[in-house]
Formats: structure tokens, C-alpha cells, sequence
């Protein structure tokens, strides 16, 4: 399993491209992430939070009151056009540090 | 989810109180009740599912960096080492024993009586025997475990809690609500049935003596029940709680719950209330009220004298505080 400290940089960018399929709330986006990994990046909900605060203040996504479970209205999270230019940003970056890493960490020397 | 709850306060007791922070506890209480509905549909237990929610939590300091907030400081500097979960396990074993020793202590004191009215029926001399072994051994046994006790709380109060084990806390309470019901409810039970003894005798299934030791035997059994699971569960939930430093509920005065401060204001930290009462003769306030109770049932039942036993103990009563001071330490 990874842990937060190795995938940090990158947590911001990874909710936004699960809100690219759509508005989703806090532990779906959450299930979402460790069902695409298959179970290898489970995102503790310390760290979910911390990034919708950042991303919110930002401007890349906005919140919204949705459907009432277990008595309250679930915060809903919608990713706006900024969101959707910096997510553009970063996957462009990881792209690129991704070919950098390689180079020391998988190329045969 | 008044665990989850009741862990978020924990939590977020040292964070100033304003509607970001408000918000954060609210959404975070609602993302850690869906992992638990979840753990739940899973197959777990409530009380593994609660333990999993806790467990993968995260780092409280990581989000309130996020939210650009820095915890009250503590009234007082917390040079106080962490507890360990040794430091943990050897409190509750330590809770656990006390719970047992005071139960069976305060459970003889409540049999004596009985037992002294089924050993009237063979000689007075022997009934005499009968009620002021337990009523001493009782009275020994919570003495002692009192005591003792105080040394296992005041190793834990020279500690600081942190999350983890306020977690594992909260974990555990809530595993014992369960035989904490039974236990209660069971104790209830013993009370309420205590009747059927003198009411059997009455009938004239066995003698009026044995039907009233019938009666405190059940009221003991059902007072030991109640005195060890609350005391036992009062073990476990006084660790999930803030300020991270330990409390004793039971030794201590009240721990200064932290005040919610409106929105917008400056923090309010809370300071304790100067004790204006004297504490004298405090090495005696254990034996104080065992001696009262030791003399009450003594002129009460022996002597026969239940006016003076009355009087002796709401007098007693009185002077507890002019004597010891209000607070107990």
C-alpha cells in the first residue's frame, strides 16, 4: 500500500481527476480512489479533507449542499474550469517527472 | 455515532472554534460515518468498524494546516511524556482490579446484615460474628483499593494522552457498552428480585431469617454488578477524552471542559477556579466515610439505636466539608 508521504504532490491532482467524471462527495471520492488503485492507495479522510480545503480555496473546485444521508445533507464537490486548466497543468508536470525518475529508478544503469 | 463524535470533539477541542473549523468537524463526521456504514455492510462489528474508522483516520495536525488554524495553547506547558499503550493496558488492568476489589468490598458491607440474620437462626454470638467479619472486610477491602488505586491514577495523570490512544479509548468504550447494559441491567434486575426471598419465606418455604439474608445477598450481588461495570467503563472513557492530560474523575476534581467560543472571538483558554476551600486532615478522608457507614450499621444493627445511627450519619455528612474542604484530591 502507498502511503500519503509518497504520492504527496499529487493528491490535489488526483481528486480532481476523479471530480473530472463528475460531482462527487468526500468518501465517495475517497472509494473512488482506492478502487482505481485496487486497494494499493487508500487516502485517510485527514488528508481528503485537507485537499477539498485547498482546492476549494484555490478555486478549483466548489462545494455544494447535495442529497440528505443519515439525517444530514452530504457536501458535494464540483470541479470548475480552473480546477480543470490546473489539472491540466499537473498531469503535464507528471508526465515529466515521471521520465526523470525513471531514468534513475527503472532504466536498467 | 456518538463515538465518532465524541472522538472529533476530543479531537478538536484544542482548535479555536470558528465556522471553518466547525464545518471541517461536520463534513469530516460525515465522511467518517460512511467508511463506518460501509465497514458495517461489510460484514464487521460495530465496534470493528468504529475501530477501522478510527484507525484510518489520519493526522489531525495535517488538516489544520490546511485550515490555517493553530490549537489553543495549553494553559499550562505539556512537558508531560506521552503514554504508551503499556502505560494504557496496565491502567484499565489496574481499573479492572479496583472495579472487582471495591465491588466485592462495598458488596460484603451490603451482605452482612443478611448474613448475620441467617446466623441468628443458630446463635446470637454467631450473628454478631456474622455481620462485623464482612462489614470489616468489606470496609478493609475498599480502603486498601482505594489507595491503591490513587497510585495507578497518579502514575497516568503525570502523562499526556494523544490521539492514538484516545482512539483506542473511544474503541474500547464502545466494545463495553454492551456488557456495561448487562451488567447494569442485571444489577437492576438482582435489586428488584431481592423481594422474592422474604416474600418465599412468608409462604413458608424456608425461614424468615434466611428470606431476609436472602434479601441483601440479592441486593449485593446486584450493587456488585453495577459499581464493577460502571467503574470499569468509566476506565475506558475517561482516556477518550480532551485535554491530553489525564484526568481521574474519580481522585480529581472535573477536568475544565473546553468552552465553544463564538464565531469571530478571541479563544477563550479556561484556567482552573482557585480553590477557596481549605484542605485539612486530607490523609483521612478515605477512612472518614467507612468509619461514618461502620458506625451507622453498627449502632443500627447491633445496638439497635437507629436514631442516634441517622443522626450520626447526617450529621457526619455535614462536617464532611468544613472538615476536608469541597474538592476531593
Amino acid at each position: 500500500m502507498i502511503s500519503s508521504d509518497g504520492i504527496r504532490g499529487y493528491n490535489d491532482a488526483i481528486i480532481l481527476a476523479v471530480l473530472q467524471d463528475g460531482d462527487s462527495y468526500g468518501y465517495q471520492i475517497g472509494r473512488a480512489i482506492r478502487a482505481r488503485t485496487d486497494d494499493l492507495y487508500v487516502i485517510r479522510e485527514t488528508t481528503l479533507y485537507s485537499a477539498f480545503t485547498r482546492l476549494t480555496k484555490a478555486g478549483y473546485i466548489t462545494a455544494y449542499p447535495g442529497e440528505i444521508t443519515y439525517g444530514r445533507p452530504r457536501t458535494y464537490y464540483h470541479l470548475t474550469t480552473a480546477g480543470r486548466a490546473f489539472l491540466a497543468t499537473k498531469t503535464a508536470e507528471w508526465r515529466q517527472v515521471q521520465q526523470v525518475v525513471d531514468r534513475f529508478l527503472t532504466e536498467e544503469a | 455515532m456518538e463515538t465518532l463524535e465524541t472522538y472529533l470533539n476530543g479531537l478538536f477541542a484544542a482548535v479555536p472554534q470558528t465556522p471553518s473549523t466547525a464545518k471541517a468537524k461536520q463534513d469530516l463526521l460525515d465522511l467518517m460515518t460512511d467508511h463506518y456504514h460501509e465497514e458495517l455492510a461489510k460484514g464487521h462489528s460495530e465496534a470493528t468498524a468504529l475501530g477501522l474508522v478510527i484507525g484510518e483516520f489520519g493526522d489531525i495536525d495535517e488538516l489544520l494546516a490546511a485550515l490555517d488554524v493553530d490549537p489553543i495553547p495549553d494553559t499550562e506547558p505539556n512537558d508531560r511524556p506521552e503514554m504508551t499503550d503499556d502505560d494504557v493496558d496496565g491502567y484499565w488492568a489496574g481499573t479492572e482490579r479496583f472495579a472487582r476489589l471495591l465491588g466485592l468490598g462495598i458488596a460484603l458491607v451490603i451482605a452482612a446484615p443478611g448474613v448475620a440474620a441467617t446466623l441468628s437462626i443458630d446463635s446470637g454470638a454467631l450473628a454478631a460474628l456474622g455481620f462485623i467479619a464482612p462489614v470489616a472486610l468489606g470496609i478493609g477491602l475498599i480502603i486498601a483499593t482505594s489507595m491503591g488505586y490513587r497510585t495507578v491514577s497518579r502514575a497516568m495523570r503525570a502523562l499526556a494522552s494523544t490521539p492514538a490512544i484516545r482512539a483506542r479509548a473511544a474503541g474500547q468504550a464502545d466494545a463495553y457498552s454492551r456488557p456495561r447494559t448487562i451488567g447494569l441491567v442485571g444489577g437492576i434486575m438482582m435489586c428488584i428480585l431481592s423481594v422474592v426471598p422474604p416474600i418465599a419465606a412468608n409462604t413458608g418455604a424456608f425461614e424468615g431469617a434466611i428470606g431476609a439474608g436472602g434479601l441483601f445477598l440479592f441486593v449485593a450481588i446486584g450493587v456488585y454488578y453495577i459499581v464493577y461495570t460502571s467503574i470499569v467503563a468509566g476506565g475506558f472513557q475517561r482516556l477518550t477524552r480532551q485535554p491530553s492530560v489525564f484526568v481521574d474523575t474519580l481522585f480529581d476534581p472535573p477536568a475544565p471542559r473546553p468552552q465553544a467560543a463564538p464565531p469571530y472571538t478571541k479563544p477563550t483558554t479556561v484556567t482552573a477556579k482557585p480553590r477557596r476551600d481549605k484542605v485539612r486532615y486530607d490523609g483521612w478522608r478515605a477512612f472518614y466515610w467507612p468509619c461514618l457507614i461502620t458506625g451507622f450499621l453498627l449502632f443500627g444493627f447491633l445496638g439497635g439505636e437507629w436514631t442516634f445511627a441517622w443522626f450520626l450519619l447526617i450529621v457526619g455528612g455535614l462536617f464532611e466539608k468544613p472538615l476536608f474542604g469541597r474538592t476531593k484530591r
